[in-house]
């Protein structure tokens, strides 16, 4: 196969995999600008070790193994936090992702039906906090609201999507039965 | 923040049920203050817990799959990322992860899921424009030198024949006076003017579209035409084309030698009296060669169509319309700019012109929730403002510049007109027409005449409809267009 198409594969695996593979190292990794960088680790590995992978076999798991070591990797690497988590909690939760994998992409399909349900200021406080990446500070300053104010919008949207994701799901379950 | 803020009466969250507790900590691992104590009972709670095990993967998930799905797409196609690959050959060599490949990635995908974004028409070469013969050319929106590679948008012909072949392969020579827009690498719209093609069997399925109709090229050389009323003609040289209307749904399948001609309403025999197909009958009546009408888009010549947006605005953009808001809040206003070229008027004097606008859903804000809603239409009296470009206009840098939403400095513009669309409307047609606006239009200098679109009427809040109309870039509806009626020479 040419390097293009081999790209190409590349770029469509990838596309098909990698929500799940960012949650993946985000259960783990509790800092969220440690996660994007092991995030972005695990796809360079992962396309330099591209040749390697077999087409046709399970392209998410093999991700996800390579995500993993370079979450015991990066944690080596830099100064012991008392904020990591236990190696015994990260295969846990590993195990846990990986009997999901399925379960989970479901919910992803639903997740978006459950935003455009929101009412528009919870939108919009998504959209800051995930588009724009702001802080709930910069949140806050933006929107003339307290932090608190908005730590418990964020939690409280949260809070509904999953309930949503999690309702419609069963509910879809019950019409294909 | 302190992690205590948001929950004031809860001392720490151990008094609450497990499945609360494990989200308040989910909450302040993602959004809070996140300490080693709390990081010790999370283990606990996940480890101790399948089911509990099973909601922290959820909550970790659906932060992920929104803060993936928020990534900014921009207009990259997929061709132009894998260029980027040839140094990216999988080997034991570093390389530089472009940051958007992954959001590109999954916009392949998951187009669905892209919920806060329209990508943008792409600007790459469509065709090459191979030769001219005897060709003059009214102001287009496309280098018209032999040998230029041609975006999407707009070429008018006077007069002579240009040959073009676009990227799929089709050659197609256009015949002046003719107006011919390109859309795709093997698609094109006839405006007006006739064109023939040969297209060899690489471009199936080459599709030329027209006011009325659409032709489908099946393996053909074939000849069409089209007038500015939506009338046209179709005659197969060689091979099969089909045509669709767009409608009646007519279908139509044309072999060799067999023609038609497209209606408004449907499609009919294409012969004149003596049998033969006859393409120019449109072109025969004595306007055409002294028009007493003119039609003139932002599309055309140095025409532009934009929409500024006021400072901190969070969301709401278009890539295809132009929003209007006036809103309380201050990040959502928006405002239209249009920039007409005069110069196919020549010499002629406008007696009446209209402006129409067409209006599409933008999908920001509920339609229900807006009332009846006033637009006024500004032109702007300073010519040397005249000069902006889509891509560098600001709220503040806009000429005519007023903090408030539903005005412009009066100072240096003038009211042309108003329109008002009905409570809960957010689509349609639109027009201002009048001796203001023909007046304008006759005494600007520079024969460049900038319009300014605001909605006079502002919401109590901030849920009604963000309004929008179509630009130069809306796939299907038209752009800000003036029909000019002509005085008598």
């Amino acid at each position: 196969m040419s390097p293009p198409d081999r790209a190409e594969e590349f770029v469509f695996l990838l596309a098909r995999h990698e929500r799940l593979l960012g949650a993946y190292v985000m259960t783990m990794v509790p800092h969220p600008q440690d996660a994007d960088d092991i995030l972005q680790e695990t796809k360079v590995v992962m396309w330099r070790n591209f040749a390697k992978f077999e087409t046709g076999t399970n392209f998410g798991a093999w991700a996800r193994k390579v995500a993993f070591h370079q979450v015991l990797a990066y944690r080596k690497r830099k100064h012991r936090d008392r904020l990591d988590f236990s190696e015994d909690f990260l295969r846990t939760v590993s195990e846990e992702v990986e009997q999901s994998a399925d379960r989970l992409e479901q919910r992803e399909k639903v997740l978006h039906e459950c935003v455009a349900k929101l009412p528009a200021d919870h939108r919009d406080a998504l959209h800051l906090r995930y588009q724009e990446g702001l802080s709930l500070e910069d949140m806050a300053s933006r929107l003339e609201r307290t932090v608190g104010a908005l730590y418990r919008l964020l939690s409280r949207v949260r809070h509904v999507l999953h309930e949503c994701v999690t309702k419609n799901l069963h509910s879809s379950e019950n019409e294909a039965v | 923040m302190k992690p205590s803020d948001p929950n004031p009466d809860a001392d720490g969250a151990a008094s609450l049920p497990p499945e609360a507790e494990l989200r308040e900590l989910c909450n302040r691992l993602l959004d809070g203050e996140f300490s080693p104590a709390d990081r010790t009972q999370l283990e606990a709670l996940v480890l101790g817990s399948t089911g509990l095990r099973r909601l922290y993967v959820e909550i970790m998930h659906q932060h992920a799959s929104l803060r993936q799905n928020a990534s900014r797409l921009g207009d990259v196609p997929l061709a132009d990322v894998l260029q980027t690959f040839p140094d990216l050959e999988p080997t034991g060599k570093i390389i530089r992860f472009p940051q958007w490949i992954g959001a590109i990635a999954a916009a392949l995908v998951l187009g669905l899921s892209i919920w806060w974004f329209v990508p943008r028409p792409a600007e790459r070469p469509l065709a090459t424009l191979v030769e001219t013969n005897g060709a003059r050319w009214d102001n287009s929106s496309l280098p018209t030198v032999p040998g230029s590679h041609l975006k999407a948008g707009r070429l008018r012909l006077e007069s002579g024949v240009a040959r073009l072949v676009f990227q799929s392969g089709a050659e197609v020579s256009l015949e002046g006076p003719a107006e011919l827009e390109l859309q795709g690498p093997n698609t094109c719209f006839l405006h007006s003017g006739a064109l023939t093609a040969h297209v060899p069997p690489q471009a199936h399925g080459f599709t030329v579209a027209t006011t009325n109709a659409r032709l489908i090229d099946h393996g053909t050389d074939f000849g069409i035409s089209a007038d500015p009323n939506g009338r046209g003609q179709v005659q197969v040289l060689k091979g099969e084309v089909e045509l669709r209307h767009d409608h009646s749904g007519e279908v139509r399948r044309l072999a060799t030698h067999e023609s038609a001609a497209i209606t408004p309403d449907r499609f009919t025999e294409a012969k004149n009296a003596d049998g033969e197909p006859d393409r120019y009958a449109f072109l025969r009546k004595d306007s055409a060669l002294h028009p007493s009408t003119l039609t003139l888009t932002t599309a055309g010549g140095t025409g532009d169509a934009a929409y500024v947006v006021s400072p901190n605005s969070p969301i709401h953009f278009s890539d295809t319309l132009l929003l209007v808001k006036n809103a309380p809040t201050k990040g959502y206003r928006r405002k239209a700019y249009l920039r007409f070229d005069l110069t196919p008027l020549r010499d002629r004097h406008v007696a009446e012109a209209a402006l129409t606008l067409n209006f599409e859903a933008t999908g920001f804000g509920y339609a229900s929730l807006t009332d009846e809603c006033t637009f006024a239409v500004y032109g702007l009296a300073d010519d040397s403002q005249d000069n902006w470009s889509a891509e560098t206009l600001t709220w503040e840098n806009a000429p005519a510049f007023s903090p408030d939403a539903g005005t412009v400095d009066t100072a240096k513009a003038v009211k042309l007109g108003t329109f008002t669309t009905p409570r809960g409307v957010v689509s349609g047609s639109f027009s201002i027409e009048g001796q203001a606006l023909a007046n304008f239009l006759n005494t600007d200098a520079n024969r460049r005449a900038t319009l300014i679109v605001v909605r006079e009427t502002s919401e109590p809040g901030n849920s009604a409809a963000v309004h929008g109309f179509a630009g130069n870039h809306h796939p299907t509806l038209a752009p800000p267009t003036l029909k000019l009626t002509l005085a008598e020479r």
